[in-house]
């Protein structure tokens, strides 16, 4: 009972360190891109950024606090830490697809707008 | 010959995984500038913010499949065991991590030629010569040139 709390609360703190990061690093990474996208309207493409920053959050967020309840029951401290290692990878390795699938669509994007 | 959790193990492993993917992602993406430069015409802070983009990108793929890979599934091992299992991980993920590397190294070279063959457009077409079709079924991640 106590491991499978510590793997909640540890997977728990682990989601949200790693999503605000990552989120923090893409949205002042991408501001610059924003802006070029927007051409010139600063004050929108700000506003835009924050917009998506906050959609990501929400969408990441809530979908691994959705996934918590069925991560498998452990037992011993080396399940605790397969079972962490492997369901916080698996959400890093989605954060990794969302944000290459990302890039490509801006790059589709500007081929044909023209930005 | 006495046996040991295998938490050992883990607690061997996950360090060097972490630190090899910062030491490869750090060392690329130092060297990267050059190429996001000549692929952004100069305009730096585009290719400073494109490198820092494709640098995230890079740690959440590799991180992410250091940690998926982690699990050993056996309860206890012997030290000869420990070895066997650990550089067999280790060695797996040093492979793959140079294959993602020389891909996203081949990424740069190919965004740089196409950067190079889009200028040369421009040029072309200022000079009223002859317009060369554009360049189709690109990699996504060298396809953030700005045709400047």
């Amino acid at each position: 009972m106590n491991v499978i709390l510590s793997l909640y609360v540890l997977y728990l703190l682990l989601v949200v360190v790693v999503i605000g990061w990552t989120g923090w690093q893409l949205y002042q990474a991408g501001k610059p891109f924003v802006r070029m996208m927007m051409a010139g309207e600063q004050h929108l493409a700000d506003w835009i950024n924050g917009m998506l920053l906050t959609g990501y959050y929400l969408v990441c967020m809530g979908y691994s606090f959705m996934v918590l309840s069925s991560l498998p029951d452990v037992l011993t401290l080396p399940d605790l830490m397969s079972v962490l290692c492997r369901w916080i990878g698996r959400l890093v390795l989605i954060l990794a697809v969302l944000h290459y699938s990302n890039m490509l669509i801006f790059s589709l994007w500007k081929r044909y707008h023209s930005v | 010959m006495s046996q040991v959790s295998v938490l050992w193990a883990y607690v061997i492993y996950l360090p060097i995984a972490i630190w090899l993917t910062l030491y490869v992602t750090g060392k690329l993406f130092d060297n990267a500038m050059v190429y996001m430069m000549d692929i952004f015409h100069g305009r730096k802070e585009i290719a400073v913010a494109t490198n820092q983009l494709f640098k995230i990108g890079f740690y959440l793929i590799n991180m992410g499949f250091a940690l998926y890979i982690l699990r050993i599934n056996r309860d206890m091992l012997t030290a000869q065991s420990t070895f066997e299992v650990l550089s067999m991980k280790i060695g797996g993920f040093s492979i793959y991590l140079g294959g993602m590397l020389l891909m996203n190294l081949f990424f740069f070279f190919r965004g740089k030629k196409v950067a190079g063959r889009a200028a040369d457009k421009g040029n072309n077409a200022k000079s009223g010569g002859t317009i060369q079709p554009a360049p189709v079924s690109l990699p996504p991640a060298a396809d953030l040139n700005l045709n400047a």
